[in-house]
């Protein structure tokens, strides 16, 4: 019975070895897949940046009646899909001085690691944007 | 009597738990193996849909055509039409693909190509063309 006992012992640490090893691996592949997702983060953002542009293209008047949303499917992404979008509207003065004439920005946030797009537009009017958008 | 008749239990319960944890780690590298392939191709398809997009924002705010490439790592296989961009990393044929429709009036002209390099090109009225690079 000592022998049994002790062969129980021996597969007993041996199986939770393994299970520390398999384990371990199963957080490495998540991982690996997650690094592998990242840069579709920061694309899907280059997507709606590139979507909210070719809407409102440079014109002053469509950009300043737009109203920024962060519904994923707007965008055709995937439900679930955070997205948080900031828009500012922005002259230079006599004096040289930056003044912003407008920002728009989605209520909802965007934390952690995401992917990111921005967008420099020179609107019909003179005036300058700055299109920021921030995937997860 | 007793001690061999233990030895058989036991050596039958181990043999019964190496094979269903081995079981169990293969299922599940299937499992990881399928994920890891299924992201690959979501994260080309986005990489693609997302170079149509951009060179075509870029094309409607300048009012000028705008060409871009994108590079793969390996072959892949993309069709696209109207709005719809699909890849198969790996080349035709490949279980693994993924479908992405962008939202905005594009009109990104047929084809069915499989390459390392796409040349992308857009222009003001939204017309899209995917060539070979």
């Amino acid at each position: 019975m000592d022998q049994a006992v002790e062969a129980v012992l021996v597969m007993s640490a041996f199986t939770i070895a393994l299970s520390i090893v398999y384990f371990g691996g199963a957080g490495l592949y998540a991982s690996s897949i997650n690094a592998q997702l990242m840069p579709a983060s920061d694309s899907a953002a280059s997507i709606v940046a590139s979507t909210i542009a070719i809407q409102n293209g440079n014109s002053s008047q469509a950009w300043s009646s737009w109203v920024p949303s962060s519904v994923p499917s707007a965008y055709g992404l995937p439900q679930g899909t955070a997205v948080y979008i900031n828009a500012t509207c922005f002259t230079v003065g006599d004096n040289g001085q930056l003044m912003v004439v407008w920002s728009k920005a989605t209520p909802t946030s965007v934390t952690g690691a995401a992917g990111r797009a921005d967008r420099f537009i020179v609107l019909d009017d003179g005036t300058a944007l700055r299109l920021e958008v921030l995937v997860r | 009597m007793e001690k061999p008749l233990v030895r058989i239990l036991l050596v039958g319960t181990l043999l019964a738990m190496s094979v269903s944890f081995a079981s169990l780690v293969y299922v599940q590298g299937q499992n990881f193996a399928a994920a890891a392939r299924q992201a690959s191709a979501s994260s080309v398809a986005y990489a693609v849909a997302g170079a149509v997009a951009s060179a075509a924002a870029d094309a409607k705010v300048q009012g000028l055509p705008v060409s871009s490439v994108v590079l793969f790592s390996q072959p892949v296989a993309v069709t696209a039409g109207g709005r719809t961009v699909t890849v198969s990393p790996g080349g035709t044929g490949r279980a693994v693909n993924s479908t992405i429709t962008l939202t905005v009036p594009l009109n990104i002209t047929a084809v069915s190509v499989t390459a390392l390099a796409l040349n992308v090109t857009a222009y003001p009225d939204g017309t899209v063309y995917i060539v070979r690079a």
